[in-house]
């Protein structure tokens, strides 16, 4: 078995490694906005209040949006991935339900607040404006359903 | 952390199941991985943590299919692989992988990558003959940990009708009741725990 110390070394040394490659994270989560955006709008290519989505199209805008939370988790970018997982949740939700225009609203909003967020590189949680933002988010998608 | 905390964070995550030579289990330069994920940069990533644990030998393909002919014809000590893929999921890569009896590879550890945590989802893992889930978003504290659980606590490998893989036991409770299994018996006789002792040299503990 590897000793403690020989462990730590092991341990400084991956992390050195992901830091390493925060500026091409920064380019892929740049990349993966650009995809569910597009990826969004062909979803909703009826444009009709209400529309309902190929869940296809809605199903590659949920693999993105994972991809997304998972690595914000890695590069330290928790508010990128509580933005994502809020957003995973409502396109999980749409996949059995017609996109009202309520829902598309939502969508929208919380992929402007990652653009947002990855445009200002805003690391950990955001602090109070980040608590604030996901839970409005979290609010907006919930009243999606509501009723 | 202490030696014990580190000791003790490392049976807290979880096992698997193949045996590695002891020279292999002590270094990590010499093991062969093959890393398997559609995505690049997620590729790249995992690539990279492996390399700085000391892993030379890595050999990484986006196309599972592709994974499963290499199996086929070159020796491997470790496989990770995603569990979300488009070409093949890491779930129907792995049964490709365990249900071959003619793959060399086929007992090989194979730890997968997911952000899909459900209940469900870690069941048709384990019943896929996947070795360990390693939860996205992925850490090296987490990775390593996973690393080193696999070759330190090797499980047996099982092959029965519906499934080939690791054994899913992961706790092995020493049963202190009557043992009362028919395999257990030996020329229409059961042997007792005084005849194990007697045979292994060990003293009968029973009235202790």
């Amino acid at each position: 078995m590897l000793s403690l110390s020989d462990f730590e070394r092991l341990i400084g040394s991956a992390e050195s490694a992901v830091e390493d490659l925060r500026e091409e994270f920064h380019k892929e989560l740049t990349d993966c906005l650009g995809r569910l955006r597009q990826d969004w709008t062909t979803a909703t290519a009826a444009g009709d209040a209400v529309a309902t989505a190929a869940p296809a199209d809605l199903q590659t805008c949920f693999d993105l949006t994972h991809q997304i939370k998972s690595m914000g988790g890695t590069f330290d970018f928790d508010l990128v991935s509580d933005i994502a997982a809020s957003l995973c949740e409502l396109l999980q939700d749409l996949q059995s339900r017609p996109v009202s225009a309520k829902a598309r609203d939502s969508v929208e909003r919380h992929i402007a607040a990652l653009e947002l967020v990855e445009a200002r590189k805003l690391r950990g949680d955001g602090g109070p404006f980040g608590r604030q933002l996901v839970t409005g988010l979290t609010e907006a998608r919930q009243a999606c359903f509501a009723g | 952390m202490t030696d014990t905390d580190y000791r003790h964070s490392l049976h807290s995550t979880s096992l698997t199941s193949w045996s590695l030579p002891a020279h292999k289990r002590a270094d990590f330069s010499k093991l062969s991985l093959l890393l398997v994920d559609e995505n690049n940069f997620m590729r790249r990533l995992v690539k990279q943590v492996c390399r700085s644990f000391e892993i030379q030998d890595i050999t990484d393909v986006t196309d599972p299919r592709a994974a499963v002919a290499l199996l086929k014809v070159k020796r491997m000590d470790l496989v990770i692989c995603e569990y979300l893929m488009r070409q093949m999921s890491g779930l129907a890569f792995t049964k490709a992988v365990r249900s071959d009896d003619t793959m060399i590879n086929r007992e090989v550890p194979i730890i997968m990558l997911t952000g899909h945590t459900q209940v469900e989802n870690i069941l048709a893992a384990r019943d896929a003959g996947v070795t360990e889930l390693l939860a996205k978003p992925l850490s090296p504290h987490a990775l390593l940990s996973r690393l080193i659980y696999v070759f330190e606590h090797p499980r047996p490998f099982v092959q029965v009708p519906g499934y080939v893989g690791p054994s899913r036991r992961r706790r092995f409770v020493e049963w202190r009741g009557e043992d009362r299994r028919l395999s257990r018996s030996y020329d229409g006789q059961a042997l007792s725990e005084a005849d194990f002792g007697r045979l292994l040299g060990r003293p009968d503990q029973r009235g202790a």
